[in-house]
């Protein structure tokens, strides 16, 4: 199957296009001479409906093939605009040979060839058996068309003034009436009706039919039907009759045809239009829907215009995600809906809402980058509001941890150390009472340690750095804390880093190696920052034990990074405050 | 001697108050938060004050800031931290202002019986007074290799009492050693530690303190 037209193709579409349109002209001065042996008769409309059904059907096929659609879709437009034409030939008084023959082929072929048309639009896909359909049809139409005159001789049908058949094969009026009468007609009916099964049965007919592609399939099946109504007409007679019956049925071929034209062209207008809205909206509004925006505002000539997105809940954000502020008095706004909700708000000078269609057209025409934008700006909401409760499940852990320590201490401790004054009150001397105070001050040891490990209260009290400093007085290995920052942070940032420290000291502690921790606190202003090193620590183990404290950091959005240098190991992370 | 106790805490507050009557101290007054101490302290002037640290409004530091503000407007008036943390930052705070008659313990020493009346007696004698369990952390923390190593047993005892806030008299009664050997052993210390001029000073705890935490 050819795939597509060259520029040399194009150019000579135009001349094949540029010839037909001749040939049509000559058949209709012909007819209008010979008004009594033309199919559609001599009046002037209905020489100016073959003229337009015949140009209009060939112009049709030129466009698609200028498009580079299927070069059979062209061929075979522009040889049914061809047959038109030649059908409409008056033959017995055809000056010449050639055009004789010319209207003796052309005359079954309108039909056919207008059948093999649908069929080839049915397989839009160039694939092997659309090939093969298309070819067998186009052939089966040339066959069918050509096949008649083979066996015409005209002296012997009773036509004594006609001019000499140029492809007269053998003389054989039952194989002429077969093929003309019988073969042709079944040929084009059973292609028409192949067409219109082939529109039926596609899953978006409705669609199709609005489309060029399923407008011309539709026209082209119905004239087919029609042609093999025509030839199959009067099975008796020895020609293609000419009377009132047939001519009726050979205009209504034409005016289909005009009419599958006409809705060519309408649909065809519309597509262009269509995609070059949509083509200049997606190209806007690439790739943001900032972008977006900026082209709506300058479309409408509003550069005010201001595009707010509804979340599920209603509530109105930016295309970034970020809450909108409430509409200002002095704007309109317009509502973009989709299946009935909201989808997005523009907000536009009032006086842009004197011409409301405007705005409409402009909205409708922005539709598919809006929806985009709409889809992005929910995302992004969803994204930040993941991020905030992420953050703020963080914080709350942290609150619940600090209230739990306190009451540890201002419950239980309290008892018990009220318990050990009472125990003080008795005698001293005592063997049991001696190990119930031992047993009570390890239970006093351990809550103590309890309690610290769910939240340290230099913590809260003295930040990082006097959490840090306090971890030192208590760790099993030795801590080099470097320059501290006493910089106030967030409570929620220095238990995240605090937990990091603490971590990595365990790690320490839990090595062996005893080799010095070195922590620093720094960073400044807008991110807060410890970096730990760690000496005789597996860098496996560190990231497996660093998880959830590298967790922690990621739901304040910040990150835990390692790096190995030598039997190094400096664990570093960082935290966006403020 | 006249004493206060500021404790929020009602359990704590009476059984503190009868802990020290059975001991013989006179409780002049209770409070149950920095405010009413402080007025409490203005009226009566007591030997001593018990104060918590953690108390209304905020729980967190308000007895620390009332026993500053104590040690500075009532000189005549000890004060005696009370908390349930090992956290050394409270007592620096106070000491760090008045090494003097400022001492802070763990509340359940409070229950054993001489340490309490020991340590106001202490204290009114105008000496520091630290929670040895503080000093033993402290002193047993884990340290890259330096000065300590080199003392002594009976010096890092020495060190640990003196750490405690205690007089070289009072080592002298705990070690059972003569005032010369302690002096030297004091000495002995400093010099290693590069400590030199502090051996005597009102601030030799803070020194000591300082060191052992860094």
């Amino acid at each position: 199957m050819i795939r597509g037209v060259k520029w040399s193709g194009r150019r000579a579409m135009l001349l094949a296009l540029a010839a037909v349109a001749a040939v049509g002209v000559a058949a209709m001065i012909s007819a209008g001479a010979d008004a009594d042996e033309a199919l559609g008769g001599g009046t002037l409309a209905a020489l100016v409906l073959q003229l337009s059904a015949g140009l209009g059907i060939s112009a049709a096929g030129a466009y698609l093939a200028w498009l580079r659609r299927p070069i059979s879709w062209g061929v075979l437009l522009m040889a049914t605009g061809l047959a038109v034409f030649l059908q409409e030939l008056p033959l017995p008084g055809s000056a010449g040979a050639v055009l004789f023959t010319a209207g003796l082929v052309g005359g079954s072929m309108t039909g056919v060839l207008a059948g093999a048309a649908a069929v080839a639009f049915s397989r839009p896909n160039r694939d092997r058996l659309g090939g093969l359909v298309v070819a067998s049809s186009l052939v089966t139409g040339l066959m069918l068309g050509l096949g008649p005159a083979l066996f015409f001789k005209p002296v012997q049908n009773g036509c004594y003034q006609c001019a000499r058949n140029l492809v007269f094969v053998y003389s054989s009026p039952w194989l002429y009436n077969a093929l003309m009468h019988v073969g042709a007609p079944v040929a084009a009916l059973a292609c028409g009706f192949l067409g219109i099964l082939a529109l039926s049965r596609a899953s978006r007919r409705q669609a199709l039919l609005r489309e060029p592609n399923g407008t011309v399939q539709l026209g082209c099946a119905a004239t087919a039907v029609l042609g093999a109504a025509l030839l199959a007409y009067d099975t008796n007679a020895s020609t293609l009759v000419i009377d009132s019956t047939t001519r009726v049925i050979w205009l209504a071929q034409c005016a289909v045809l005009c009419a599958t034209c006409l809705g060519f062209a309408v649909s065809m207008v519309r597509t262009r239009y269509l995609a070059e809205r949509v083509a200049s909206i997606v190209l806007k509004a690439q790739p943001s829907p900032r972008r977006l925006q900026e082209a709506m505002a300058v479309t409408l000539g509003d550069p005010s215009l201001e595009i707010v997105y509804a979340r599920p809940d209603g509530g109105l954000i930016q295309a970034d995600g970020r809450p909108a502020s409430p509409a200002r008095a002095d704007v309109a706004i317009a509502e973009v809906t989709r299946n009935g909700n909201v989808v997005a708000q523009l907000r536009h000078a009032l006086d842009l809402g004197r011409s409301p269609e405007r705005v409409v057209q402009a909205a409708l025409g922005a539709g598919l980058a809006l929806e985009h934008a709409w889809l992005q700006a929910r995302l992004e909401a969803e994204l930040t509001d993941l991020a905030a409760s992420r953050a703020r499940l963080v914080e709350v852990g942290d609150i619940e941890r600090q209230r739990l320590e306190r009451n540890l201490h201002d419950g239980a401790q309290q008892r018990l150390i009220a318990l050990s004054m009472a125990l003080s009150l008795l005698p001293a001397d005592d063997e049991k009472i001696r190990q119930a105070k031992a047993a009570l001050q390890e239970a006093l040891d351990n809550l103590r340690a309890i309690a610290h490990g769910i939240h340290p209260v230099a913590l809260s009290e003295a930040g990082l750095a006097g959490a840090t400093r306090e971890l030192a007085e208590s760790a099993r290995v030795p801590l080099r804390v470097q320059p501290l920052s006493d910089e106030a942070r967030p409570p929620v940032v220095d238990a995240a880093l605090y937990r990091v420290v603490a971590e990595c000291v365990v790690l320490a502690e839990r090595s062996g190696s005893f080799a010095p921790v070195t922590v620093r606190i720094g960073g400044q202003g807008p991110e807060a920052r410890v970096e730990i090193s760690l000496v005789g620590v597996e860098a496996p183990a560190a990231l497996a034990a660093l998880e959830h404290v590298a967790d922690r950091l990621a739901a304040l959005s910040g990150e835990l990074t390692t790096m190995v240098s030598g039997d190094e190991l400096l664990v570093q992370a960082k935290v966006p405050c403020g | 001697m006249r004493v206060v106790v500021a404790e929020d805490m009602t359990l704590m507050r009476s059984g503190l108050a009868r802990l020290l009557a059975d001991r013989g101290f006179e409780i002049v007054g209770e409070a149950e938060d920095a405010v009413s101490l402080l007025r409490l302290v203005a009226a009566t002037e007591p030997d001593a004050a018990l104060v918590d640290i953690k108390m209304p409004p905020t729980h967190t530091d308000e007895g620390v800031q009332a026993a500053i503000e104590i040690r500075q407007r009532y000189p005549a008036t000890a004060v005696l931290l009370l908390s349930s943390y090992l956290d050394l930052r409270y007592a620096t705070d106070l000491i760090e202002h008045h090494p003097l008659g400022s001492g802070y313990l763990l509340k359940e020493r409070v229950a054993d019986v001489g340490v309490l009346s020991d340590a106001l007696r202490r204290l009114k004698r105008g000496e520091c007074v630290l929670d040895p369990a503080i000093v033993t952390r402290l002193l047993n923390r884990a340290r890259e290799p330096g000065p300590l190593d080199d003392l002594s047993r009976r010096e890092r005892e020495i060190l640990a009492l003196m750490a405690e806030g205690h007089s070289n008299q009072r080592i002298c009664e705990i070690c059972f050693l003569n005032a010369k050997t302690v002096e030297s052993h004091v000495h002995s210390i400093f010099t290693k530690l590069g400590l030199s001029d502090a051996a005597a000073s009102s601030r030799r705890v803070l020194a000591v303190l300082a060191y052992l935490r860094n």
